[in-house]
């Protein structure tokens, strides 16, 4: 599978978050899924299948760390970034199962860096 | 002279004698008329026998006095079987002059109610009590207006009325006066202060001024003021210089102390020749000194010496009397001053501990407040956070497809930059902010098995499981906080209770060993094959139906991130033990 092929899920209910993520990843030759809510991403991953999710943490209904659980107890070794405007969450080892965390940024190098570097660890397997 | 032989002869010697025993003494009839005085009466008062006898006792009173007439009728209602003794009262002289009195009266019922009064004259020691108190009430006063001053210069004046009330013309009429004190902490008898001329030219100096015009009390306390800065140094220093431990009973100051009578030192002295009363003589260069103890509720709280090294006069009957009387009221307003001094301190210190509650109050709050605040800066800071990454980003997005000709280039690239600034400064906010609570790195093992066991007892219950816990000892205290280390050991115990069929047994073993606690949770399970074990620490890897498979995971990362080890090892059908060591905190380091 080509990378430039890779679907990344993007999970925020931010909208100008998710249109940003859109317009960067897809300039990079991603597919890029979007979700405005964390029960909604989940109903994405179970009928579509995603390289990677990146996920906010504070959302209305279901946040971003119980969203978390939901996905690693579903779909095994998909991994995610957590995506959020806290940092302190890093302290909460439930969050520790995600493959990294990313504090945002008006920067995206950091997120796009990882977001590259998780997805072709996942081509070599 | 012719033997005395007969009752008449005996009550007529008697009687010779009686104005020695009872000095003023008066008889009165039963219209309390005077009808015999005494010659010391007749001194006191200053009439002749003629001219009182005959006369209403009612008459030797002040006018202003109430009652007058009815007086000895009065004192008869509140005798007891026709005695009164030491009825304090004021009686008048020929000239006016008012005498304090104790009066004693005693009433012959059988012998048609005539009445016999004595009476002594009491105006010396009454009108030095009346400075003493006053000076007393002067202080409370003081003490009450002024309790945040230092009160030792209080008692010092104090200190000096008691001591120019001993020594004064009008007072005691003792040339020198010593006051001692115990010390009940360091177990010793202190001289505190003493007063008195320091030499004889000194004293022929006081004694000239007072032989210009009749020395009164005050007269005599400005002028031993005045020469206080002369005299007082040496006499003080005298007075100070001595010191006698209590433990030593047979020193004569000790053992008037515990006698609790006053002693008489002189040549005729029952104690003459002792070393301790030789030495007292040789300090103070006197043949002849009274010591007399000042006693509070029973107890010696000190001694007052008095002498006349100056006048070398004999020291008295009537000294003594005046003296031992006089130490009754001296030791009350000692004792008074030193009360007052102590309630002093412990104003001052529940003042200060009050000033320390007050600021460590004020503090609190403070810290309350910053708390308060940072958490709404933090917050503050998180909100501006996610709208200011969608700012940058988007600038960003946009600068990066202009080219540096560009009218745009420039005004972009301000906003990209303004951002990146904006977000180091929201960095540094949220990097300062307090935290809501630093947790520290200590943690009791055995408390947390304890508080896990307990958590989990309902599902303990419910499988039929017994939990055997056993910690060694007393164990230290391991580096690692304690949601952490519960995490661990709430991890091993559920994944053991889930393993284990109804009946199973729970083995949670707690030891040190080296710089480490060892935690080790044995169960009765199936056991893992041999396969599995390397798999078990993998993310996702789970037998459960429900699990997450990330609880040995995170189990091992909290491990490894303390620098512990976690070990497994499972015996298929006999059960799985899980090891866990961690480093203890270093007793280095606690402190």
């Amino acid at each position: 599978m080509n990378q430039q092929n890779s679907r990344i899920l993007v999970i925020d209910d931010e909208e100008n978050i998710r249109e940003l993520l859109n317009l960067e990843f897809t300039d990079l030759g991603y597919q890029v899924l979007m979700a405005n809510s964390a029960f909604n991403g989940l109903q994405i991953l179970k009928d579509q299948k995603v390289d990677l999710v990146i996920l906010d943490i504070k959302m209305p209904g279901m946040d971003g760390i119980e969203a978390l659980e939901k996905i690693i107890s579903t779909q095994r070794g998909l991994p995610v970034i957590i995506h959020s405007a806290y940092s302190h969450y890093k302290d909460n080892y439930l969050t520790w199962s995600a493959t990294s965390y990313v504090v945002k940024s008006g920067d995206l190098s950091e997120l796009i860096e990882k977001a590259q570097e998780i997805l072709a660890l996942k081509q070599e397997e | 002279m012719s033997p005395i032989s007969s009752a008449a002869d005996l009550q007529s010697l008697l009687f010779r004698h009686i104005d020695k025993i009872l000095q003023v003494w008066i008889l009165l009839d039963g219209q309390d008329k005077i009808v015999m005085w005494s010659k010391p009466a007749e001194q006191n008062f200053g009439y002749s026998s003629a001219e009182i006898l005959g006369q209403p006792f009612c008459n030797l009173l002040p006018l202003h006095a109430p009652n007058r007439t009815e007086y000895i009728k009065l004192l008869e209602l509140d005798s007891h079987n026709g005695s009164l003794i030491n009825h304090r009262t004021q009686v008048v002289q020929r000239g006016g002059i008012l005498m304090d009195v104790e009066l004693t009266l005693h009433v012959f019922k059988e012998s048609e109610n005539f009445k016999l009064i004595t009476l002594t004259n009491i105006t010396e020691t009454a009108e030095l009590q009346h400075y003493v108190n006053n000076k007393m009430m002067e202080l409370v006063e003081r003490f009450h207006f002024f309790h945040g001053k230092d009160l030792t210069p209080q008692m010092r004046e104090i200190f000096d009325a008691v001591l120019v009330a001993v020594t004064s013309g009008q007072g005691l009429r003792f040339n020198r006066a010593f006051l001692l004190l115990v010390d009940q902490e360091d177990q010793e008898l202190k001289g505190v202060q003493a007063i008195g001329p320091a030499s004889r030219e000194e004293a022929g100096r006081i004694y000239h001024e007072l032989s210009q015009s009749p020395p009164t009390l005050t007269k005599m306390i400005d002028l031993y003021k005045a020469s206080e800065t002369r005299s007082d140094t040496w006499i003080n220093q005298l007075c100070q210089s001595i010191r006698v431990s209590l433990g030593d009973p047979e020193h004569l100051l000790i053992q008037t102390l515990f006698t609790q009578k006053y002693q008489l030192i002189n040549d005729s002295s029952t104690m003459a020749g002792h070393p301790s009363f030789n030495r007292l003589r040789e300090t103070l260069q006197v043949s002849e000194c009274i010591v007399v103890p000042l006693i509070w509720h029973g107890q010696s709280v000190g001694l007052l010496i008095a002498d006349n090294a100056v006048t070398g006069h004999q020291i008295t009957d009537t000294n003594i009397k005046a003296i031992t009387e006089f130490a009754k009221t001296a030791t009350e307003v000692i004792e008074t001053v030193k009360l007052l001094s102590k309630l002093e301190e412990s104003i001052n210190y529940i003042k200060q501990t009050n000033l320390k509650i007050k600021e460590s109050q004020a503090q609190l709050m403070h810290q309350e407040k910053l708390a308060a605040k940072g958490q709404l800066i933090a917050q503050m800071a998180h909100e501006i956070r996610g709208p200011m990454s969608i700012i940058g980003g988007f600038a960003r997005r946009v600068f990066k497809r202009i080219e540096p000709g560009d009218i745009n280039y420039d005004p972009v690239n301000r906003i990209v930059e303004t951002v990146a600034t904006l977000e180091l400064v929201l960095n540094d906010i949220l990097d300062q902010t307090p935290k809501a609570e630093v947790l520290k790195n200590d943690c009791d093992a055995a408390k947390t098995i304890n508080r896990v066991i307990a958590l989990l007892e309902e599902e303990i219950h419910l499988r039929r499981i017994s939990v055997n816990i056993n910690v060694k000892g007393h164990l230290p205290n391991i580096r690692i906080k304690e949601h952490h280390l519960f995490e661990i050991i709430n991890n091993l115990v559920k994944n053991a209770l889930e393993a284990m069929e109804k009946d199973g047994l729970l083995l949670i073993l707690a030891n040190e060993l080296g710089n480490m606690v060892v935690i080790t949770i044995q169960d009765t399970g199936p056991g893992i094959p041999k396969s599995e074990e390397a798999k078990i620490f993998s993310p996702y890897y789970t037998t459960k139906e429900n699990g997450t498979g990330l609880g040995l995971v995170v189990v091992q990362k909290l491990v490894e991130e303390h620098k512990g080890m976690l070990t497994v090892h499972s015996l298929p059908a006999k059960g799985t033990t899980f090891t866990i060591s961690l480093p203890t905190v270093n007793k280095q380091e606690e402190l």
